[in-house]
């Protein structure tokens, strides 16, 4: 039984051209798809002409949004379970749109139980920091520890924090005793 | 390894920055936006040519660091780049100035060039601001 009937997606269109959404996907987030993204949303910031600062800000916010699904999806069929639940190797989602104040990236990606609660930690860490101690934490790790295998060393999102100057609004919902599902809410200001 | 030092160029692409080193003029340009997924795969021949040639430099080295955008994972790749051309004065082989470009408004850019200069402390490192593309 299909989830959208035709008359659906007149509404949806409808709903996605009120909110403003620039662009949404869900699926797997492989290299392909972040240039693809990033082309996309480039060329829309060219057209709405924003200044240097608010393209370069977004753009960066974005690349390191996809690069973290890109890096840290758990993947799905690793332990040798087959959960329909959560059957979409890889799979995440991804939506971008605007409004009056700025521009807003919210993910959504599977990850393993005991992740999230190490993600969870770090994520409450990094919101409790303000402006210099985001400076510093970013700059102690970028001056003395190596690369992670992921290639970020776990920067991506001070990264994020520090450029949008915004608390990282996150939300975990468990799906079964192996898998949660993180949603993350990046919050760009521009006015 | 002690085969002649080549010189080293790549062509941008929408995820790699253009690069040419010459070890002839002593010039190291690095210019484009660096964004890759696997940031090693791109920087690592990068710094295996910086580590030869600043063991034999020219007696003046000039690098451009003109970049539009890096991720992440980037950031330690350019830290050391910035760190191997650093051993060019540490070890009295000759001088080094490092320019570090930035758009007009770009800021997180501009803070970048000061947090590289502050941590690998380069003391010729010039923060040059460029006009805004066309």
């Amino acid at each position: 039984m299909p989830f959208f009937g035709l008359p659906d997606i007149y509404d949806l269109y409808q709903k996605m051209h009120q909110n403003n959404v620039m662009l949404t996907f869900k699926g797997e987030v492989t290299s392909e798809l972040i240039s693809t993204v990033l082309q996309i949303i480039e060329n829309k910031l060219e057209q709405l002409e924003e200044s240097v600062k608010v393209k370069k800000k977004v753009f960066n916010v974005l690349v390191e949004c996809l690069q973290n699904l890109y890096h840290h999806v758990d993947e799905i069929g690793n332990n040798g379970i087959n959960d329909p639940e959560v059957s979409d190797t890889r799979s995440a989602i991804l939506m971008i749109w605007k409004e009056d104040s700025g521009y807003y990236i919210v993910t959504g990606n599977h990850l393993l139980n005991e992740n999230a609660e190490m993600l969870r930690n770090r994520l409450d860490k990094i919101n409790a920091l303000d402006k210099a101690g985001l400076e510093n934490l970013y700059n102690d790790i970028l001056s003395n520890s190596g690369l992670n295998s992921k290639g970020g060393g776990g920067l991506g999102i001070i990264d994020i924090a520090r450029r949008t100057g915004q608390k990282l609004e996150y939300y975990f919902q468990t799906v079964n005793d192996v898998y949660s599902f993180f949603s993350l809410k990046t919050s760009i200001i521009t006015s | 390894m002690n085969s002649p030092i080549q010189k080293f160029q790549v062509e941008a692409t929408s995820r790699t920055p253009k690069v040419n080193l010459d070890h002839e003029t002593g010039k190291i340009e690095i210019k484009g936006r660096s964004i890759p997924e696997n940031t090693i795969g791109f920087w690592g021949p990068v710094l295996d040519w910086l580590q030869q040639y600043t063991s034999d430099p020219k007696s003046f080295t000039e690098a451009h660091f003109c970049l539009d955008y890096f991720n992440t994972s980037s950031t330690k790749c350019i830290l050391d780049s910035l760190r191997a051309l650093k051993r060019i004065t540490d070890d009295k082989k000759g001088t080094l100035k490092v320019n570090w470009y930035y758009e007009d408004g770009d800021d997180d850019m501009y803070d970048a060039g000061v947090d590289f200069r502050g941590i690998v402390k380069i003391s010729e490192f010039e923060i040059i601001m460029i006009p805004p593309e066309e």
